[in-house]
């Protein structure tokens, strides 16, 4: 009796359907219902019989009908009560109609007794038989609902590519399975809880619900609503168990106040395995990349490294000769010669100080592989202040700036588009004769804002061109120029990227190198 | 009396270049290396300026001026790297003056001490609040609320003008964006920032001859505004 009992929660289960707020109320009409259709079938097969009476047909067929009544009570009705019912039910409406003395729970002959008894038995019997036979079906219908489900899960959850995507899938197909709001949490590669999706209205923000999930993260068990912690809670929360420990928490959030049955526990259990799996799979994935990102950022730093200690040094051993110079022969130097000396040593050290600028906007680029702070920025403001910043350096070259008339907007991170432009301002400066005008024009060019740099020099050589936004690639230069680290134009490219935007290199036809880049005017 | 220098750095050689410098001029220089000392040499000494580097090693900077405006209202240059643009409005927004991107040149750091005094003297002596300022060939009459360039009126909105005198009145200091949307619209919201720039615009339209390049009032990037010592 206590697997019947079992069978017939299991069956409640089979439809996911959204339960009544109040699942009393849900029992009683089902129970009222079920009563109906007994008495209904019972009447019916008293007013058959009778039929069969006024024909004179002999009593054996009242018995079957009888029993045929009570085999459909229990196919369409819920529990083995209304079965056992149905068969002493007819049984007395048999006393009752067809035995003498006819209306009346008396009987003359003596071999009704055994009649009644063989009946209540055979009713029941075959009662019990329909009634096991179709939860047997349901339960296979249930078994093949929940391997269904499971194997759509698997399905969907093959089909992503990441984590986030994972999470959301999950938590869409739980919370179309349950009609709940669910939230999927899931660890990064750090092994903090810090990944979540919510399908649904986000009811798990409550202390209770954060100090919840957190529990069942750590311990491994279920707690929250209809469990044994916390449990009054909104939401009931699984752990997704993997091979290497917990990777993170369901929750579940049903409408209040039911809960989830122990067997649709047990069947999330199962949901939370196979995801599980799916998460492994993405952490696996997640590690390599991260693996490989680090040796790409390691390589990195070592060019990096290689490169500006040399170029360090050149400066440096400059600065240290001419200020040695300086201290040990500092009487026996004319003025005019103590001067060249210092004048050296000023220009090499902002030198160095725009090489710093450079290698730490760059650092700050890479390490931190943090998206830009865009806001909306006035386009005059950020040319201005480039302008301004290289305009000491700039010496012989006129700057003409050409922008629209009307205010226009760009979302930017201002510093970092500033360093964009006073780097191609400055290469401008750099690699073009003494004298030559440099021109800065931007214009909108929807969806983009184009920003244009337009030196008048000898132009980039052809096979120079390709590899001008490579890191630590200099130009082949004019002996005595000074060689850069081959960081400005790199860091332009990332800068301009992180922003959405692209940039490039080409010659003008009519002589002179031209540096574009463009930024989204919208976002 | 020379004006007193409180010079906050725990680099020595930064300290003592400074040092070097402020000597040259009529100044007197104080030294501290931490945030502790300035605190100490703030309140013995009462310098006329704090020059404080936003490194310290015993305490965050911005403390040390939160911690200096709780009883003194000692002007304060703050000095911060580039790229530590947010530091540098914290350090406004918290009660610094001004401040000074590293590195700097001598000639810019005497230049900020100079505005940071001048602003300084009116304080004290407050008498009637000048009727007219003039820079270049910009003029505003605060008593008729006329703004002229070159002679010839030129008409602002209420929001242009009150951004103009605003940046007039502390000519020579940066001014915080932040901090100008505040004294404008009274609430600060993050569009504002934008209906703060494009009042710049306008008021840039109507008094320098190209925005691109402006003589009166500089952009600070990322920090705010600053109208020009003298054009």
């Amino acid at each position: 009796m206590k697997k019947a009992i079992l069978f017939t929660r299991q069956e409640e289960d089979l439809d996911f359907q959204p339960t009544d707020a109040n699942p009393a109320q849900t029992r009683a009409i089902r129970s009222l219902k079920s009563l109906g259709a007994m008495t209904a079938v019972i009447a019916v097969a008293t007013l058959l019989c009778i039929l069969f009476r006024r024909l004179g047909f002999t009593e054996s067929n009242y018995i079957m009908t009888y029993n045929l009544g009570v085999v459909l009570v229990a196919y369409i009705t819920h529990g083995y009560w209304y079965c056992f019912a149905a068969s002493f039910l007819s049984m007395l409406t048999y006393n009752f109609f067809f035995t003498m003395p006819y209306y009346t729970l008396m009987t003359y002959s003596p071999e009704y007794p055994v009649t009644f008894i063989s009946m209540l038995l055979s009713a029941l019997l075959a009662g019990t038989l329909t009634m096991r036979a179709r939860q047997e079906s349901a339960r296979a219908e249930n078994r093949e609902k929940r391997v269904q489900i499971l194997y759509q899960l698997e399905k969907n959850l093959l089909s992503v590519h990441s984590k986030p995507q994972l999470l959301m899938v999950a938590a869409k197909d739980i919370s179309g399975l349950f009609h709940a709001s669910v939230l999927l949490t899931a660890t990064d590669l750090d092994g903090a809880l810090s990944m979540r999706h919510v399908a649904g209205k986000d009811c798990f923000q409550g202390e209770r619900d954060k100090a919840a999930i957190q529990e069942t993260f750590q311990s491994g068990m279920a707690s929250g609503a209809g469990g044994e912690l916390f449990s009054d809670c909104e939401a009931y929360y699984l752990p997704i168990v993997g091979s290497s420990g917990v990777l993170g928490v369901i929750g579940i959030a049903l409408a209040q106040p039911v809960h989830l049955s122990e067997s649709q526990k047990v069947f999330t259990d199962a949901i939370a395995a196979q995801i599980a799996l799916g998460l492994e799979r993405e952490r696996l994935y997640e590690k390599q990349q991260r693996a490989k990102l680090e040796i790409e950022r390691e390589r990195l730093r070592s060019d990096l490294l290689r490169s500006v200690s040399h170029d360090l040094r050149t400066p440096l051993t400059g600065v240290l000769g001419s200020i040695g110079t300086l201290l040990d022969h500092y009487d026996a130097l004319s003025d005019p010669m103590r001067l060249e000396l210092l004048t050296g040593v000023y220009s090499e050290a902002e030198w160095l100080s725009t090489l710093v600028e450079n290698v730490l906007s760059l650092t700050r680029l890479e390490s931190d592989h943090v998206k830009p702070v865009k806001q909306g920025e006035a386009v005059e403001e950020i040319v201005a202040e480039s302008v301004s910043r290289v305009q000491r350096l700039a010496g012989q070259h006129p700057i003409h700036i050409d922008i629209p008339q009307e205010l226009m907007m760009v979302p930017m991170d201002g510093t970092l588009i500033e360093q964009v432009l006073v780097n191609l301002l400055d290469n401008a400066i750099h690699h073009t004769p003494e004298g030559s005008a440099i021109r800065i024009r931007v214009y909108p060019e929807p969806p983009n804002a184009v920003f244009e740099v337009r030196d008048q020099g000898n132009g980039i050589a052809a096979e120079d061109l390709p590899m001008l936004f490579n890191r630590f690639f200099t130009r082949r230069t004019v002996p005595g120029e000074r060689k850069g680290v081959g960081l400005g134009l790199s860091i332009c490219k990332s800068i301009v990227e992180a922003h959405g935007g692209s940039i490039s290199a080409q010659n003008d036809p009519s002589g002179g190198a031209v540096f574009r880049f463009t930024l989204p005017l919208e976002g | 009396m020379n004006p007193l220098v409180l010079i906050v750095e725990d680099e020595k050689t930064i300290r003592r270049f400074i040092r070097v410098a402020l000597d040259t001029q009529p100044y007197t220089c104080l030294e501290a290396q931490d945030g502790m000392g300035a605190l100490a040499m703030t309140a013995s000494h009462k310098p006329d300026v704090v020059v404080l580097d936003l490194g310290l090693p015993d305490m965050d900077g911005l403390d040390v001026i939160r911690k200096l405006r709780e009883w003194s209202d000692v002007p304060i240059l703050v000095v911060s790297a580039r790229g530590h643009e947010r530091e540098k409005v914290e350090a406004l927004d918290a009660g610094a003056d001004d401040y000074l991107t590293k590195p700097f040149g001598i000639a810019e750091l005497l230049a900020r001490i100079r505005v940071i005094l001048r602003h300084r003297v009116p304080k004290q002596d407050e008498g009637a609040p000048a009727a007219t300022f003039a820079i270049g060939a910009l003029k505003i009459d605060y008593e008729k609320r006329r703004v002229t360039l070159q002679g010839e009126e030129i008409h602002l909105t209420p929001t242009e003008y009150r951004l103009l005198t605003l940046l007039a009145s502390q000519h020579g200091k940066v001014l915080t964006h932040r901090y100008l949307v505040k004294e404008i619209w009274g609430e600060v919201t993050a569009d504002d920032t934008q209906s703060l720039r494009v009042s710049m615009a306008n008021l840039r339209r109507k008094i320098e001859q190209n925005p691109a390049q402006p003589k009166y009032i500089i952009t600070e990037v990322g920090v705010g505004y600053r109208m020009v010592e003298d054009a």
